[in-house]
């Protein structure tokens, strides 16, 4: 019963994570949601010392500002300052997980649930005995209740919005000549992004989350030849990770979320070696 | 007459696709020689396939009978405007003395010796109130005259420029082409990658038309008469006339 | 002071040297968020290294975050040949599966009995103050290799950085440029990330030469001015998180850096001004 739990809170972070990070690699933005992952954390300290509790109603206001913030802080940088892209994004990110870190260590206090280290690389373990039961039913995580809805709403806006999704990864320039509010394709994006990154920190910590992000859509680009079956192949192998990982980890006893990146960057490492890369998703 | 450049059966792969396809040219010493073509036809692809920029499929090259690592020296090249940051901390002056480095002395100085020749070529190409101006705050003519200073810094026999006229103003382009003449008039040999035949091409005296394969060369009176242009540009030619 | 202040300071000094330095050439270069890569790969080399020996000698770890900070590069542009894969996905795979690998090993060590490793995780956000008079020597002889191959690189490196096309046209070899400053970047990291964890180390190569860039457009004012930012920053930020009881070294000395930022864009107002 437990691993199932833990499988299947493994997978509502990782299923909405390859969803997104299709949309990254295909716009070479990965570096951007690195760094929305890692500068959510004073978003979510601020509004852990306000509210005073993990809930997440005020987290998910707190990542929401600092997403903005740092894709608003790294164009600022680079239009304004002329800075270099990738300077731009190193700066911004590294300065506001250091904010985070601070003052966890000087306001959170030693008893408090956020501790630093797990903020790096969280606790799988411990998220799946935050569980919701009603009434004498278990209805699952409070991770997998969080997600869900998230997953959901993904899966809404990349299917209404499919073509948009297309041409905004594709032909930005075509799209905003023929009306599509490509700014406002992007802003989702971060929204998106920013909120998965607060929502799964507790389980896999802010760095691991780029690895559920890049690597299964990186593997799905290998052998896939449209965008949508990118999204399929790289939500599946998303899975298949978190599968192995949890049982891998049940069986070697270690730490679960950095186990299931390693078997993703396993099979990306596969792909590479078996199959040749397809035609890029473009000439589709 | 003497060959500065010859190419044989030269092919180059980007990744999976063919950008030139067994070309087999040669250019003579002492002449302005342009390399003309449509976008995408593999001119700059020419260019750096000799200099050993990028890595040829097939192919020889050699320049007055020796190898690419023995004239080395002796060759300058002027990039595409496109392929430079102009946001990079850079002065005028440090751009020219990028062209006295010498790999077998990597770990030395700029000269006194050096910092004259800098100071000369500043002076021919008539920027010499730019010496410690940031590259990004020249005009693009200026910025070209920067980069034509650094290739007669090097002191070459074989001067290579990729695209010089793009994105730059009448009066820079007269005091390039002058002192290319110039260097020719020295005997040295110039080749000029440019995308059309309008404007500037009376200044070459040879001409190899490109688009993938070799479409024709020779002397630019020749090139001109002939339906070689047609066959290399189709429609395309129109677009670049204007 | 006593002896072990003054270690914490000469070693940060020197971390803060070799940072800025390096960390000019890669920003020139455009190779940031490599510098990135590179600082989380190096956990599993560490952890690796420790397992290993058994102990926590500087000198075993720094060769052990060698050894996996070379790999991860080799890995990079072994995907850069492979693949299509644009350059950014490739960085942020070989960082989190190097990362992610990093973190299992330690978990497995720290599920082990013999408790030896809580030090390890000082590697996570970094520690200074666990240095000692044998780290000083062994930081000392890497900043002074470091420096001594910028005194007589730097032309060729910057001269690659600017237009690397040229540079080969003229007959230097770009991956011989690429390795040296590689393994010059990897040695820094092994090195700093005592002091500001694998996580933040990238900031410390980032941000002196960033700021220094809004100053000047010049390299020997762009060198010196990220030296000062560099340098001055990691002693303040040392010297804090000293005085303090519980704040980590890392996050210190990079919020010093990154206020030092936000206030010379905040003096300078006007964005740098590019006459055209």
């Amino acid at each position: 019963m437990n691993d199932l739990l833990m499988i299947l809170t493994a997978c509502s972070v990782a299923i909405p994570a390859s969803l997104l990070g299709v949309l990254l690699v295909s716009k070479s933005l990965v570096m951007v949601g690195d760094a929305i992952s890692h500068a959510v954390l004073p978003g979510i300290v601020v509004a852990y010392l306000l509210s005073g509790t993990k809930d997440s109603v005020p987290m998910l206001f707190g990542a929401a500002i600092t997403g903005f913030l740092t894709t608003f802080l790294i164009d600022f940088l680079r239009k304004k300052w002329r800075i270099q892209e990738d300077a731009a994004i190193g700066f911004t990110f590294t300065f506001l997980f250091a904010l985070g870190v601070l003052m966890i260590a000087i306001f959170a206090g030693k008893n408090s649930d956020l501790d630093q280290e797990c903020v790096l690389y969280g606790d799988l373990e411990t998220s799946i005995l935050d569980q919701v039961i009603v009434g004498s039913y278990l209805y699952g995580t409070r991770a997998i209740l969080q997600l869900l809805p998230l997953t959901i709403t993904l899966l809404i806006v990349i299917i209404v919005g499919f073509k948009g999704w297309k041409v905004w990864a594709f032909n930005p320039q075509f799209g905003s000549f023929i009306g599509i509010p490509i700014q406002a394709f992007q802003l989702v994006l971060m929204l998106l992004l920013s909120i998965h990154a607060v929502l799964s920190f507790e389980s896999v910590g802010v760095i691991l989350v780029v690895g559920l992000l890049v690597l299964p859509a990186a593997t799905a680009l290998q052998f896939s030849g449209t965008l949508a079956r990118t999204f399929l192949y790289s939500a599946c192998i998303g899975i298949v990770s978190c599968v192995f990982g949890v049982f891998l980890g049940k069986w070697i006893n270690i730490s679960i979320s950095p186990l299931i990146v390693c078997v993703n960057g396993l099979l990306f490492l596969i792909s590479i070696f078996v199959l040749p890369f397809k035609k890029s998703i473009r000439s589709s | 007459m003497k060959k500065a450049v010859e190419i044989n059966d030269l092919t180059v792969f980007y990744r999976d696709t063919l950008a030139l396809d067994n070309v087999s040219v040669s250019i003579n010493s002492g002449k302005i020689t342009g390399i003309i073509g449509p976008n995408g036809s593999g001119k700059s692809t020419l260019l750096k396939g000799i200099l050993g920029i990028i890595p040829v499929k097939k192919g020889t090259v050699s320049f007055f009978g020796s190898s690419l690592e023995k004239y080395r020296s002796k060759i300058a090249y002027v990039p595409q405007r496109e392929s430079i940051d102009w946001d990079f901390p850079i002065t005028v002056e440090e751009v020219v003395a990028m062209g006295r480095i010498r790999p077998k002395k990597w770990w030395s100085r700029t000269t006194m010796a050096d910092r004259e020749i800098v100071k000369e070529t500043l002076k021919k190409v008539q920027l010499s109130e730019f010496v410690n101006r940031q590259i990004g705050q020249l005009s693009g003519g200026q910025q070209q005259r920067v980069f034509l200073a650094r290739a007669l810094a090097q002191e070459a026999e074989l001067i290579v420029m990729d695209e010089p006229f793009v994105g730059i103003d009448m009066a820079s382009q007269e005091s390039i082409l002058s002192i290319v003449q110039k260097l020719r008039d020295s005997g040295k040999t110039v080749v000029i990658v440019h995308h059309d035949l309008s404007v500037v091409a009376e200044y070459f005296d040879e001409v190899i038309l490109l688009n993938k394969k070799l479409i024709a060369n020779g002397p630019i009176s020749e090139i001109l008469k002939s339906e070689n242009i047609e066959k290399a540009y189709g429609m395309t030619l129109l677009l670049n006339r204007k | 002071m006593d002896l072990s202040i003054w270690i914490v300071f000469i070693g940060t000094a020197l971390i803060g040297i070799s940072a800025a330095l390096v960390g000019t050439f890669t920003f020139l270069q455009k190779k940031s968020l490599i510098g990135d890569a590179i600082s989380h790969s190096i956990l599993p080399g560490i952890v690796l290294a420790y397992m290993i020996s058994g102990q926590r000698n500087t000198l075993i770890l720094m060769l052990g975050a060698f050894f996996s900070g070379w790999l991860a590069t080799q890995q990079i542009s072994w995907l850069q040949r492979k693949t299509k894969l644009k350059s950014d996905t490739i960085v942020a795979a070989t960082l989190s599966i190097f990362f992610a690998l990093g973190l299992a090993m330690l978990s497995y060590i720290q599920g082990r009995p013999d408790d030896g490793q809580a030090g390890l995780s000082d590697f996570l956000f970094g520690k200074i103050a666990a240095l000692n008079i044998e780290d000083l020597y062994l930081f000392a002889t890497v900043s002074a290799l470091i420096i001594a191959v910028t005194f007589f690189r730097y032309r060729v490196m910057f001269s690659f950085a600017f237009n690397k096309e040229f540079m080969i046209s003229k007959g230097f070899s770009l991956r011989w440029n690429d390795f040296i400053l590689n393994s010059m970047t990897i040695l820094v990291v092994a090195m700093g990330v005592q002091a500001v964890g694998v996580v933040l180390m990238s900031a410390l190569l980032i941000i002196p030469v960033l700021t220094a860039r809004m100053l000047t457009y010049q390299l020997r004012s762009l060198i010196t001015l990220s030296l000062i930012f560099g340098t001055g920053s990691s002693l303040a930020g040392s010297y804090i998180s000293i005085l303090g009881k519980n704040i980590p070294t890392g996050p210190c000395i990079i919020m010093v850096l990154s206020m030092c930022a936000i206030s010379v864009a905040l003096l300078l107002r006007v964005p740098f001004k590019i006459k055209k």
